[in-house]
């Protein structure tokens, strides 16, 4: 009994550190928000360099991917100011089995995850177009 | 200051990051609309200065949230807070020297 209160303890706490980000558990949500973790701290290690040596850039496909780190932080982040101010949020779903997927938000925020998605995948392939066609011919 | 006023401004950081970040790449990397920008030198400074503080909170509110959340301890929170927002205002002192000698305004 002890030790499982120390276990909810410890859990509600959330001490389990850069492990907690990853959760089998979780949804999709959760996942994103891993993601929007990582992808965030490599945009300021980027912009770090990008200070120090002023208007530093990592080069051809390495723009590339720089694109979509950027691009998925971007609309991530437009569906993450969406549920904050409490826009297309969708109710939250009674489990009623023990062995139901753990399923946090139904209805509308489905859609927005998918439209961040779409919109990831639109922006960093014209970041893409940009970086490997449109910035070689500049010079 | 409260910590949700301080996160509704990292938001409010975010939508402006958007908007300045845009004019800011455009300007690097599209021909045509970049030379539009760029025609007006003390607009473009504007707009870069008002990205540099919105991208430093931001970032340097993005990385403080993740320390505290390692070390949810309110002494250790206080310090970080307090470190973060010296150097935060630091670097954006340094940064509008840079950008205003590498627009060519000093």
């Amino acid at each position: 009994m002890e030790a499982e209160s120390e276990f909810k303890e410890y859990y509600a706490k959330n001490m389990r550190g850069i492990s907690g980000w990853f959760n089998r558990a979780y949804t999709i949500e959760r996942w994103l928000y891993a993601a929007h973790r990582i992808t965030g701290i490599l945009i300021v290690l980027f912009v770090l360099a990008h200070f120090y040596s002023t208007g530093w850039h990592p080069g051809l496909w390495w723009d590339a991917l720089l694109g979509i780190i950027v691009t998925f932080h971007t609309a991530n982040g437009i569906r993450l100011i969406l549920a904050e101010l409490g826009f297309a949020v969708g109710k939250p779903l009674l489990i009623k089995k023990p062995s139901q997927r753990p399923v946090s938000i139904e209805g509308v925020q489905r859609y927005v995850v998918v439209f961040a998605l779409v919109l990831f995948v639109v922006l960093a392939a014209i970041w893409a177009y940009y970086a490997l066609i449109v910035q070689p011919m500049m010079g | 200051m409260r910590e949700s006023t301080i996160m509704f401004l990292h938001y409010v950081a975010a939508v402006l990051i958007m908007i300045t970040g845009l004019i800011h790449l455009l300007a690097n990397n599209d021909p045509v609309i970049g030379a539009a920008i760029k025609a007006s030198p003390v607009l473009y400074l504007g707009n870069m200065a008002i990205f540099l503080a919105a991208l430093l909170y931001h970032a340097f509110n993005g990385v403080r949230v993740i320390l505290i959340e390692m070390v949810p301890d309110r002494c250790w929170t206080k310090w970080i807070s307090w470190a973060i927002l010296i150097v935060g205002i630091v670097t954006y002192a340094v940064g509008l020297q840079v950008l205003m000698v590498a627009l060519g305004f000093a």
